[in-house]
């Protein structure tokens, strides 16, 4: 039977058809049909979404009866397309023999298709290129091809050619998966040993979670030990979603699909991690496995100081769900009780904060973001500093390190210029720039985390024109020349503005915070003095002129309820301000030094 | 708590020849037999409070404004007036002012008003540059400002006043001190003079809304409102208010109650009422006014009863718009509250600030107080 399994996912930039070829597979092999198509798989998301599942993996069975007159067993594995959930990729991609890389015709190769093909072939994958949109006018397929070649080493003569939206070479992608990607191999009667691959929580099963079983099999009532965390269930029930979820007896070798074991915590099944027998473990648990260690951080504050216990709850909540994202409780003298926040990278940060603003209806301040620099001590102590506040008297520094990323960037040529232009500004330095065809490039750059964490993201977008794509990884630390800013108003430091930065940049982006914070901080009854600094030694200076006068001229009997109506509003905006010694800031301030770009 | 001290009279006349750019009262375009009409349902007003609780207090002070009261005959006005006397009241000493344009008071009409017993007369005089009162929509001119005035002399009134407004569009600090200046060289017994403020529903608001106006800054705001503290204290004028000056004496009684905590009633449509520590205010539709007194309806439209000790901050937040300021004694009775305690934060915020002195039962504004009335009102609300 396990011969007759393939386990595969799909590789594929944003917009190049992954949802729809797929959509394609499951109503060639019947699981569902071309009326109900569409509509059920987005139903049963919503559904998952509405119970405040993240979708982050997904897998579907189905059978498909191949050429060779066999019927065969395919588990398509769905993973996350972005590079702050490589990790996640990677795993799920381990639990696969096989990839369809999936390449736009009149698109070509974009960066991160390259990273997770590249992933793909480290695992050890078949990859198999699969060339969409090829009836578009504008389609290049031999141009795509050489690409592929190119960029990936990859053989493309039996590439198979595809229309996904028209139905067009759906059979050929299915023989291509049943006759190249090979079956899982195993210990049909071994210990148990199962991949975990992803996992979700809700109120009525707790966590279930998603595995492929790699030897021997899992059934209800087998009594489990997480190799990681050590942490020991017994099973309730296992099943596969064809794309209905559907219970099983058991899941065998080689076999893709749900496992519920009254797991009441996600972090006690992290991604990565391997299942095996309690009674007879494994030898030894899948390589790989790692802990998701948070490169971004920031402060979360409710801008309504009384919301703290609602974001305290919200945060334990999204928690359940995502073990990737820590917090812990953090006070400001500037904004109060909030949370210091890391994220995986800044897409996971933006969901997270997009959720607790829409999901639960919370207003928050959120500082600038902030990477996990890594200082050595005149004592020789190691600090992992992800809160500029904490970071040493500079004079008990004696080694100052900053996380580095490659990242690469494909675009077209013709915003080649703009691009290496920006690079340079972020303090990269060139490692590579290929030209795929001679309209296309690839630029590989290393550069600081640091430098793309504010903006560098739509920067790229905005000066291709939205061509260019970005994929990065993180490669380790180098030492930088770095120095703390500290933003003052009248010669209180505001703790929450403060800001890590490239000794060369400090004078630059301090100027451009002390303008921006001028917008923002309205007149007060004196004098404001907005200063940037690096210790004692002021760099930049602004000042909000005092207020010269706050009264209503007119006054009389009809105008006191009005006026005193008008006046309770004011005070109330006032409320709602933050106060740094005697100047009150605007909420929005905050807000806006996230927007201060060069 | 039935307070049983003297209380004012507001009487709103919802008429003007035309409506002012720069204003958003209720007001609208006056015509004979709709100011008939009025007039009888004002009548009918009058006669439905005479059966409130109020009726018992004695009347102090009556204030005739608008609106452009003059819209409306002298006979008609003194009508008004006499209806108010037979329901109320009237003390001897009363103080009875009247709002008026110039451009609607002639020699006839002011004697027959200042013989039918109004003692205190308002002119909007508003600048003493024709071309800035006839981009201000004014319906006078500077001529029938000085004939007004000359003309209320002559009718035997002693105590009349000037209302001016500075930073009208396009107006420098050099034409201001000229307004100020004529307006002085006029020797009236009162002035007030106002910043312009664009409200909602003004013309001038409009034109701003459309970016047709652009006004001045604060900066010349505060800059003109100086020199004019300035000219008119060495000209012997007394500030007793944020905006208004007189000759000693000649301070406006009837505005006073309305910063010190004494009660008034207002009849007309829109017309705000503080009573027995209840503040409302009337329908302003004309229509709906008309409607409900004529179903012997008493036509408010808004009331919000006493909150405890909102009308005591609303006492110190309008009270310190005042020179004088608030007394502490009469107010700690009044409301059976320990003010000083009570209000420590704030007054002792205010004192540091350099805003508000604080004397033995006295708290009152600086002079730079003044300016920032507002803040100083946001302190105790």
């Amino acid at each position: 039977m396990q011969t007759r399994i393939r386990n595969f996912s799909i590789i594929a930039h944003i917009d190049h058809g992954k949802s729809t070829l797929a959509d394609r597979l499951l109503e060639y092999t019947g699981a569902i049909t071309l009326r109900e198509s569409r509509e059920q798989i987005l139903d049963a998301m919503d559904l998952e979404r509405e119970r405040g599942i993240t979708i982050k993996a997904h897998t579907v069975t189905v059978r498909y009866k191949a050429e060779d007159g066999e019927e065969y067993l395919l588990n398509l594995i769905d993973t996350p397309g972005h590079v702050d959930f490589t990790y996640e990729v990677s795993r799920s991609l381990a639990a696969c023999e096989g990839a369809l890389l999936l390449v736009d015709a009149s698109q070509g190769v974009e960066a991160q298709t390259i990273a997770n093909a590249n992933l793909a072939m480290d695992n050890g994958l078949t990859v198999i290129p699969v060339i969409n949109k090829v009836d578009l006018a504008s389609a290049d397929v031999e141009g795509t091809k050489k690409q592929i070649e190119d960029v990936l080493s990859l053989e493309t003569h039996d590439a198979v050619l595809t229309s996904a939206k028209a139905g067009r070479g759906t059979k050929e992608v299915l023989e291509a998966i049943v006759r190249r990607v090979p079956p899982p191999t195993g210990t049909p009667d071994g210990p148990l040993k199962a991949l975990v691959f992803d996992s979700w929580f809700d109120n009525y099963q707790g966590v279930t979670v998603l595995a492929r079983v790699g030897d021997g099999n899992i059934h209800p009532g087998l009594k489990v030990r997480m190799m990681g965390t050590d942490k020991v269930f017994e099973i309730q029930e296992v099943g596969i979603f064809n794309p209905k979820r559907v219970k099983q007896d058991r899941l065998s070798m080689g076999e893709v699909g749900y496992v519920v074991a009254g797991i009441r915590r996600v972090g006690d099944t992290r991604i990565g991690d391997t299942i095996t027998e309690a009674e007879r473990p494994a030898a030894a648990a899948y390589p790989g496995y790692k802990e998701a260690k948070p490169m971004v951080f920031c402060g979360l504050y409710s801008t309504d100081t009384e919301q703290f216990e609602d974001l305290r709850d919200a945060l334990e909540k999204l928690r359940l769900n995502d073990s990737s994202f820590v917090y812990e409780p953090e006070t400001s003298l500037a904004l109060g009780f909030g949370f210091r926040c890391g994220f995986l990278g800044l897409l996971h940060m933006e969901i997270i904060q997009e959720r607790l603003e829409r999901e639960f209806a919370l207003e928050l301040i959120s500082t600038t973001p902030t990477v996990v620099y890594r200082v050595t001590t005149t004592k020789q102590d190691v600090l992992l500093i992800d809160n500029p506040n904490e970071l040493p008297e500079p004079n008990f520094i004696e080694r100052f390190e900053e996380p580095y990323i490659k990242a690469t960037i494909i675009t077209p040529e013709a915003y080649v210029g703009n691009l290496l232009a920006l690079c340079q500004e972020r303090r990269g330095t060139q490692k590579g720039l290929t030209y795929l065809n001679p309209t296309r490039v690839m630029l590989v750059y290393e550069m600081p985390l640091s430098e793309i964490v504010l903006d560098f993201y739509d920067r790229l977008k905005s000066k291709s024109q939205g061509y260019a794509s970005l994929d990065y990884e993180i490669i380790g630390y180098q030492p930088a020349e770095l120095v703390r800013v500290d933003i003052l108003l009248n010669g209180e430091s505001v703790d929450a503005m403060s800001f890590i930065v490239h000794r060369d940049k400090a004078a630059l982006r301090g100027r451009q915070v002390a303008e921006k914070m001028k917008e923002f901080i309205p007149r007060q009854m004196f004098e404001v003095a907005i200063q940037a600094a690096i210790g004692n030694k002021i760099i930049a200076r602004e000042t909000v002129g005092a207020m010269k006068k706050n009264v209503t001229a007119k006054c009389y009997g009809g105008d006191i309820s009005r006026k005193r109506k008008l006046w309770e509003k004011q005070k109330e905006g006032k409320k709602r301000m933050k106060q740094v010694g005697r100047v009150e800031v605007p909420q929005e301030a905050f807000l806006a030094l996230l927007k201060v770009t060069d | 708590m039935m307070r049983e001290d003297g209380i004012g009279l507001y009487i709103h006349i919802p008429f003007c020849a035309r409506v002012c750019h720069f204003c958003a009262f209720v007001t609208q375009g006056h015509r004979e037999d709709r100011a008939a009409a009025f007039v009888s349902d004002l009548f009918e007003e009058i006669r439905l409070l005479g059966h409130t609780s109020a009726q018992a207090r004695p009347v102090e002070t009556i204030y005739f404004g608008g609106g452009t009261p003059t819209t409306l005959s002298a006979e008609q006005l003194l009508g008004i007036l006499d209806g108010c006397r037979k329901t109320w009241k009237v003390v001897p000493d009363s103080e009875i002012s009247l709002e008026a344009n110039p451009a609607t008071v002639d020699s006839d009409s002011l004697a027959t008003l200042r013989l039918g017993g109004i003692n205190r007369i308002s002119f909007g005089a508003q600048s003493f540059d024709d071309a800035e009162l006839r981009a201000a929509g004014s319906p006078h001119t500077v001529a029938q400002i000085r004939l007004a005035m000359e003309q209320a002399r002559d009718a035997g009134f002693s105590n009349v006043n000037l209302d001016l407004i500075y930073g009208l569009p396009g107006q420098s600090v050099r034409r201001w001190s000229l307004n100020l200046e004529a307006a002085v060289n006029l020797a009236p017994d009162h002035l007030s003079f106002y910043g312009l403020s664009i409200e909602e529903g003004s013309k001038f608001w409009r034109d701003a809304d459309r970016g047709r106006l652009v006004l001045d800054v604060e900066e010349t705001f505060a800059d003109m409102y100086e020199i004019g503290r300035a000219m008119l204290g060495s000209a012997g004028y007394r500030q007793y208010e944020v905006s208004n000056f007189a000759r000693s004496g000649a301070a406006c009684r009837h505005n006073v109650g309305y910063w010190t905590d004494q009660e008034w009633l207002g009849v007309g449509p829109g017309a705000h009422s503080y009573i027995g520590g209840v503040r409302s205010s009337n329908i302003e539709s004309l229509e709906a006014y008309h409607r409900l007194v004529s179903q012997q309806t008493v036509p408010v439209a808004d009331r919000e009863p006493p909150i405890p000790n909102l009308r005591l901050r609303e006492a110190l937040a309008f009270g310190l718009r005042t020179v004088a300021g608030v007394r502490i004694g009469p107010l700690e009775r009044r409301y059976m509250v320990a003010l000083l305690e009570e209000f420590r934060a704030p007054i002792g915020r205010l004192v540091r600030a350099g805003l508000v002195i604080q004397e033995p039962d006295i708290l009152r504004p600086t002079s730079v107080g003044l300016r920032f009335a507002d803040e100083i009102a946001m302190a105790f609300l």
